[in-house]
């Protein structure tokens, strides 16, 4: 079955319709979510729940320039962001409150392995970068697909993409001198 | 491969290595289903469900915006009650049933565009701690809106998903941001005609009737 004709099915109530557009993308929708909630699977499975009742509720608005994947990973990222940035405020509010030690104590710093260091460098990054750089280098979405689905020309895709690359190669110079090329 | 494409190669192959377990796919098939099934059981009232639900934070701006709209109308008996342009009909204040919302989202995108258009006069001095808490409110109120019924209308819905990126970076804003973030800012409002599509939208014939 087309793309059309499963959106109109989907449209008219069909329910088996919604599960085979939804069989049909999950997989992608729920990897890219889980990149950009920087491999928290509990976060993703939301993200990706959150996704696909949005996308459902809007399918209606969908007018078809892009193809339905590049529609989703739209509200993908749009619905991880949002999300993350939700998340990254009460952890912030969490660290300041455990961030006070008891007088006397010295905080210990467990030294972190090569994957939390760059886990932790990936998620500092802005999120334009961190989407872009997770979108191309982890992902392998092309420069086209992710211009589509952010809706920017594929130049600036590119730029942010080189900018990413620039930023985590500062924040992990010292640590990649030992274990990178 | 020079450095730059060696460096990114580790660190694609470590990320890599960090694979999505598989998609809980039944799992997140009944959260969904049981989400949609309960918005459906709530489909034969859903304005009333939906006022309830979102007229809770947007009260202030509700009570100014339909304070508006009742000395408006209660300006002449003889005026009539709605606007009509070819091709456009706003409906009687009575009748339609999104019509707070809309007041609601007419006075949001006059504070938007004040804010959009103060930008850089406001971050010329290099803090940007006043604009971003400013543009953290907005964007608290353009997602409620984009929920509320008032995106119902596809144009407004449009223009309140195009507004939330641009909050969401004006409200990341920290401190003294380097000239290339606002640039990136700046460029995202003229791109996307923001300014005006907001004076667009606060002036549609539409909202003349409220």
């Amino acid at each position: 079955m087309d793309e059309r004709s499963l959106i109109e099915r989907v449209l008219a109530g069909d329910a088996a319709a919604e599960r085979t557009l939804y069989d049909a993308h999950v997989d992608r929708v729920y990897r890219l979510a889980y990149r950009l909630a920087n491999g928290d699977a509990e976060l993703a499975r939301d993200f990706t729940q959150d996704a696909f009742i949005r996308a459902f509720d809007k399918l209606s608005d969908f007018r078809g320039q892009a193809a339905l994947s590049t529609w989703l990973h739209t509200i993908t990222v749009s619905v991880a962001l949002n999300g993350m940035r939700k998340i990254k405020r009460w952890r912030d509010r969490e660290t300041t409150l455990d961030g006070v030690a008891e007088p006397g104590q010295t905080p210990r710093i467990a030294e972190p392995d090569l994957k939390t260091r760059l886990r932790d460098a990936v998620d500092r990054l802005p999120d334009k970068y961190r989407v872009v750089f997770m979108m191309y280098d982890v992902e392998g979405y092309t420069h086209e697909e992710i211009g589509a689905a952010l809706d920017m020309p594929t130049g600036t895709s590119k730029a942010r993409l080189s900018r990413a690359r620039a930023k985590l190669r500062e924040e992990l110079a010292a640590f990649a001198g030992e274990s990178a090329p | 491969m020079n450095d730059e494409e060696r460096f990114s190669e580790w660190v694609r192959e470590a990320l890599r290595e960090i694979e999505p377990p598989p998609a809980p796919r039944e799992e997140m098939w009944a959260r969904i289903e049981q989400v949609r099934r309960s918005r459906r059981r709530n489909g034969d009232h859903p304005w009333l469900v939906n006022a309830i639900r979102w007229s809770l934070p947007l009260a202030a701006t509700l009570v100014i915006g339909i304070g508006i709209g009742r000395l408006t109308a209660g300006r002449s008996a003889s005026e009539p009650a709605f606007v009509e342009t070819p091709g456009i009909v706003a409906l009687p204040a009575s009748t339609e049933p999104a019509l707070p919302y809309r007041v609601a989202a007419v006075q949001h995108l006059v504070r938007t565009e004040a804010l959009l258009t103060s930008l850089r006069e406001d971050t010329r001095s290099g803090d940007t701690t006043d604009i971003s808490g400013w543009a953290r409110d907005l964007l608290t109120n353009t997602r409620l809106l984009i929920d509320s019924p008032a995106s119902q209308d596809v144009q407004l819905g449009r223009l309140l998903e195009d507004l939330e990126l641009i909050l969401a970076q004006i409200a990341a804003l920290d401190g003294a941001p380097p000239a290339d973030e606002l640039e990136l800012i700046e460029d995202g409002i003229q791109r996307n005609d923001m300014i005006t599509r907001l004076r667009n939208a606060t002036n549609a014939p539409a909202f003349a009737g409220t």
